[in-house]
């Protein structure tokens, strides 16, 4: 007879599994939808629209909650600690000073240690919140002046791109100020914050990826609006600006990554190997739709069903063979951070590819003589940007966490037969122990 | 030692309570609850003495079981001279009104440090 705790494991097993296959193809609907919705507005959304959007974002959530539960499992098949000891105000405490500098870890624990001490509940969570706004916001010695100096700098930095770009190329201007604010906003806060003794690094090959990487997706914009002039009423300021959110933030991750993220050395050439295996399949996809008839069903499967598989099964192999959980979770978030900004590339690429040959969209395969709709695919592509990642992001965090569960449970069935003929051996024979 | 800048309220009451009891070796939560101060502040003012050598730390070694060891905080010999300059300037300033020796600084001691 099983016990309580088995069935409840059964049963949740079960859960995720009906989970599972009901919300794989679910955050697709957001790739569809976001964009179709957006075009003309939120407000001129049917009902209908708005209801799969409902649905899209629940399903991400669902996905996101199981793939945190399956992380936890996987953390405990790895032998790590359950941290289900600690209650809410030492779990924050926690997370915070795992953010300080290496020079301030001592008091991270001092005021962990400290905690163990407290004994009131609203105690306890005055003091972890006192104790976690100090971790995140260590004093910064004496750089004040230093803080101000890069905040004028950015400030200025924004001025000179509204001039510059909007001299040169008044369509991005809106695109070029935010992008340089939020790296500007990003380096005033590194400043503030404590030095580490040593900083990480993403590595070479990440950094020339990424840099790569943020830079077509620039050029493949600009190309597209250069190409037609008409089709820049597509990126308006709001686009604009959702379209540098995600550029800058990956800039930011590769140039000060957090050190999570660079533990693993072989994340870096698995991320940007899978993710060149995925571009040149998109950009074949994409020629190969366009000669066969270019209604785009071809690249929209392929987006939508080739990469989150992959991604899944890169960090499920990576966290197997390493036989961790951290080196299938930074492939996962490198490669779906890098593919996500091909992906973005070469669509708006193709989109003027596509248009010059025979006058078709890329959006829909749509024949149509307006090439401002070309530019449909800046909007479509950057609102779909962030969903995109997302999603990504949770099916690889998802392979992950399997994979180190998988290799762990592996483990123990191979070792347990071997145990028992150790135990059995070591057993005396029943005419000895009667004796 | 050196004072390039003016200390605050709240680390002059610090110190102050250090000075009280300078052999002591003294917890953050027990300062905390000494000297009315939230950890949020008591933290950072602990983590910029230290950094101007003006206080020494160390974890306690004698533990009961089921709990970590706590990290104590004394006033170093700086932080003493310190805590005696600051006592002279308080007792100086509070004495015409007639109050305690060793008096809590009032809003006079300036700026943040």
């Amino acid at each position: 007879m099983k016990s309580t705790a088995g069935v409840a494991r059964v049963v949740l097993g079960r859960l995720f599994l009906v989970l599972g296959i009901s919300y794989v193809f679910g955050p697709f609907s957001l790739l569809v939808f976001v964009p179709w919705m957006t075009d003309e507005g939120l407000t001129h959304a049917s009902p209908f629209a708005w209801l799969m959007l409902a649905a899209g974002l629940a399903q991400l959530a669902a996905m996101g909650i199981a793939a945190v539960w399956l992380l936890q499992r996987a953390r405990r098949a790895g032998g790590a600690a359950p941290s289900s000891a600690m209650d809410l105000p030492a779990r924050l405490l926690a997370v915070a000073s795992a953010t300080l500098p290496e020079s301030r870890r001592d008091w991270g624990a001092a005021m962990r240690a400290e905690l163990a001490q407290v004994q009131t509940r609203s105690a306890r969570w005055q003091f972890a919140a006192g104790c976690a706004w100090t971790a995140i916001f260590p004093p910064r010695g004496n750089r004040g002046a230093v803080a101000a100096a890069t905040a004028l700098g950015a400030v200025l930095a924004v001025v000179l791109a509204w001039f510059a770009v909007g001299e040169a190329f008044a369509p991005m201007r809106v695109f070029a100020m935010a992008f340089i604010g939020l790296i500007g906003a990003a380096a005033v806060f590194a400043v503030t914050r404590s030095r580490p003794v040593s900083r990480p690094t993403s590595g070479p090959l990440i950094l020339v990826a990424g840099a790569t990487s943020v830079a077509s997706c620039i050029a493949a914009t600009a190309y597209l609006i250069d190409q037609y002039p008409a089709a820049a009423y597509y990126l308006r300021p709001v686009t604009a600006i959702i379209l540098a959110v995600p550029l800058a933030g990956v800039l930011w991750l590769i140039l000060v990554p957090p050190r999570a993220l660079t533990t693993d050395r072989w994340a870096p050439r698995i991320a940007v190997g899978v993710t060149l295996a995925l571009a040149l399949g998109l950009l074949l996809v994409s020629r190969w739709d366009l000669t066969t008839g270019g209604d785009s069903s071809k690249i929209g499967g392929f987006v939508g069903f080739v990469p989150a598989p992959a991604i899944f099964v890169t960090a499920f192999v990576a966290a197997a063979v390493r036989q961790s959980v951290r080196a299938g979770l930074q492939v996962a978030v490198w490669t779906a951070l890098l593919a996500s900004l091909a992906a973005y590339a070469i669509t708006v690429h193709e989109a003027v590819l596509w248009y010059q040959v025979n006058q078709t969209l890329i959006r829909d395969g749509e024949i149509t003589a307006q090439s401002r709709l070309v530019g449909a695919a800046i909007h479509d592509s950057t609102w779909g940007l962030i969903p995109t990642l997302c999603v990504w992001v949770i099916w690889g965090v998802m392979g992950a966490a399997i994979g180190r569960a998988s290799r762990a449970r592996l483990s123990r069935t191979r070792s347990q037969p071997r145990q028992a003929g150790q135990v059995h051996q070591l057993r005396p024979p029943p005419s000895t122990t009667s004796a | 030692m050196a004072r390039a800048r003016k200390l605050s309220d709240q680390t002059v009451a610090v110190v102050l309570a250090f000075a009280d009891a300078p052999a002591t070796w003294r917890y953050g939560y027990d300062l905390c609850q000494l000297v009315g101060l939230k950890a949020g502040s008591m933290y950072p003012i602990l983590m910029r003495l230290a950094d101007r050598g003006l206080l020494e730390s160390t974890w306690e070694r004698e533990v009961p079981s089921g709990r970590p060891p706590r990290h104590l905080y004394r006033l170093t010999g700086p932080g003493r001279a310190l805590a005696a300059e600051l006592a002279t300037v308080a007792a100086r300033q509070v004495r015409p009104a007639g109050a305690r020796s060793n008096p809590r600084p009032g809003p006079s001691w300036g700026r943040a440090t």
